[in-house]
């Protein structure tokens, strides 16, 4: 009986441009990993920084992971699509992904008004005045890294962006692998951020 | 890349197969989709954890397991070479190495003091 068995490539046959994205997504990763870890190791020490957490919105946070890993699915059928060349399938499902990340910048931005409003920034002066200076650093550590991951997803849809005009032109299909891959980083990043920063209070 | 026939005599034979076209295999990407969903839902299960150990671990678990998909399946790692596997899992391992063996020694001794208004 005759059957087609896939062979692992080998180190040469990685095309450059995915072995390039897969080199930034390592530095990536150990920029928001180190985020992450110091993070960590503040709130294992502080317990106080579990009682900031108490503000955040975990419907808001859960509304956003919904988003990003719908989005992250359109991005894989848009790929699927770039591969049979076709145009009109990965238009359709890159301007998805795009609404997709509009929507999770506006719940953000959301986020971000009524925390500051509460008088949560950056520097939580309510929270300094009252002898609350180590959980105010909670907030600042909160803003960094979503602030962060924020503008990844900007820089990811700006990306998107470009790739969708060129597709539409019917040019550099292999682009939106490329694209893709950048975003679903995005989308990793923030599946470790949701549970640090939403669910453990 | 490559793909490798099997006659009936259970010969391979290697065809070569242009990297443009099929560069890598494709899971089913709906049941993939749909098993996120699904674990994102569980972790918000959480407030019912009798534990505080229990939430850690189910929030985590279900992250991680989440992380595996999209890595695997998604960023398509999983038909990937070897060398790609060792740089992406290699970095995360050094800054957790890196920050726990630099600093979690120390850090819990050290009081941190704030610099005054």
């Amino acid at each position: 009986m005759n059957r087609t068995i896939t062979v692992r490539p080998g180190l040469r046959d990685i095309p450059q441009g995915r072995l390039g994205m897969w080199l930034l997504i390592a530095g990536e990763l150990v920029i928001f990993g180190a985020a992450v870890v110091s993070y960590l190791l503040m709130r294992i020490r502080y317990p106080e920084w579990g009682e900031q957490a108490q503000y955040t919105s975990t419907a808001l946070g859960a509304l956003n992971t919904f988003v990003l890993l719908t989005s992250s699915f359109f991005v894989v059928k848009a790929h699927k699509a770039s591969l049979a060349k076709d145009s009109k399938n990965v238009v359709r499902f890159l301007s998805l992904t795009l609404l997709c990340g509009l929507i999770f910048l506006i719940v953000k931005g959301i986020e971000y008004s009524t925390e500051i409003s509460h008088g949560f920034t950056l520097r939580s002066p309510g929270l300094v005045d009252s002898g609350q200076g180590v959980a105010s650093l909670f907030w600042m550590y909160y803003y960094l890294m979503t602030g962060l991951h924020g503008l990844h997803v900007l820089a990811g849809m700006i990306a998107i962006f470009v790739v969708m005009l060129q597709v539409r032109k019917g040019k550099y299909f292999h682009r939106v692998e490329l694209a893709g891959m950048y975003w679903h980083m995005v989308d990793l990043i923030w599946i470790f951020l949701f549970p640090l920063l939403y669910i453990l209070k | 890349m490559y793909k490798k026939n099997t006659d009936e005599n259970g010969l391979g034979h290697e065809v070569p197969v242009p990297k443009e076209m099929d560069y890598h295999g494709h899971p089913n990407y709906n049941m993939i989709y749909l098993t996120l969903i699904v674990l994102l839902g569980i972790s918000l299960l959480g407030d019912l954890m009798p534990a505080k150990s229990l939430l850690i671990a189910l929030v985590f678990g279900t992250a991680i397991i989440k992380a595996a998909l999209v890595i695997r399946n998604f960023m398509h790692l999983k038909y990937e070479n070897l060398f790609l596997w060792i740089i992406s899992i290699g970095a995360v391992l050094f800054i957790l190495l890196a920050f726990f063996w630099g600093m979690y020694p120390d850090f819990p001794l050290v009081k941190l003091e704030l610099a005054p208004k």
